[in-house]
């Protein structure tokens, strides 16, 4: 079973949200919560006496649908933007070796990209190590 | 994390704006000009990749700035550009013949008399060295001069105060 707290830490992920927002005819604001936007999610809840928030979850539901799939990563998923191709690493969490495989081959690339660049002295030693760093803590 | 707080725990911090450079000149942080390296520079706001790799390299070899009219000229630059960093410059006087600086030189540059002055350099170790650069080239670093020529550590450990890649 995937807890709560997994599945908030995790990529977040279209469908998912777009199913909670559709459960937001009984229920709204869940897929606010899985967003990452607890305001939001209140605001809803408290006006779940109103025809409102039902109707605002059914539109968000066919926006996160039909929006593109880097559209909706570059709103709610903004650490898994790659700094030098500016493609999403990560969609899946850690449960995907092919998904891991890939996430290190990029990263690799791109360390390779910035050690170019760090002898090429168009970045200094400390911004390659920063920058280093940062890419590292993108494996999962 | 507060202004104060970062300027003083973290040493690369750049200084976003010419007041941040002041408020760090207020609580005594200064750059050694004659001392800086590439990152120290880039400490400066609006100072490019390349202007600090030009004076971290010039000072690396053996140029001593004495005012700031002198960084200005080794930029291009007019004085009243660099006027606004003055507070956090420092510009000390590094005496090259004093007995106690050591000035390192360049093993993919230095010729043999130069080489044959560093202490505990010998005659066939100074001829190796030189023979492998020109058969393969420069060695871009000390780990790469060491295998290279296979010399033993406490050898090292001696000469590295005295040789400097670029």
């Amino acid at each position: 079973m995937v807890s709560i707290g997994d599945m908030l830490s995790k990529a977040k992920d279209r469908k998912i949200a777009a199913l909670l927002a559709c459960a937001g005819i009984f229920l709204p604001g869940l897929h606010k919560f899985y967003l990452g936007q607890p305001k939001w999610g209140v605001i809803y809840l408290l006006l779940s006496w109103t025809p409102i928030p039902r109707i605002a979850s059914i539109v968000e539901a066919i926006w996160y649908l039909f929006q593109d799939g880097d559209e909706f990563d570059s709103r709610f998923n903004p650490s898994s933007l790659n700094p030098i191709s500016g493609q999403t690493l990560s969609k899946q969490g850690p449960f995907a070796p092919a998904q891991v495989e890939l996430q290190v081959e990029r990263v690799a690339e791109a360390l390779r990209q910035i050690e170019q660049l760090r002898q090429e002295g168009l970045i200094s030693e400390y911004e390659f190590e920063q920058k280093r760093r940062q890419l590292l803590d993108r494996i999962s | 994390m507060s202004l104060r707080h970062r300027l003083l725990q973290d040493p690369y911090y750049r200084f976003q704006s010419v007041a941040e450079l002041r408020t760090a000149a207020a609580l005594g942080i200064k750059l050694d000009v004659n001392r800086a390296c590439v990152d120290d520079w880039l400490r400066l706001p609006g100072l490019s990749i390349h202007q600090a790799r030009t004076l971290a390299t010039l000072s690396q070899a053996g140029v001593q700035f004495h005012c700031l009219e002198d960084v200005a000229a080794a930029l291009g630059q007019p004085v009243q550009r660099l006027q606004p960093l003055a507070p956090i410059l420092q510009f000390c006087y590094y005496d090259d013949d004093s007995l106690d600086a050591i000035q390192p030189i360049n093993p993919n540059r230095a010729s043999q008399q130069q080489l044959m002055q560093i202490p505990g350099m010998n005659a066939v170790l100074v001829q190796n060295l030189i023979w492998e650069r020109q058969q393969r080239g420069a060695y871009r670093n000390l780990v790469e001069l060491q295998q290279r020529l296979q010399l033993p550590g406490s050898l090292i450990a001696e000469l590295m105060h005295y040789l400097r890649f670029e």
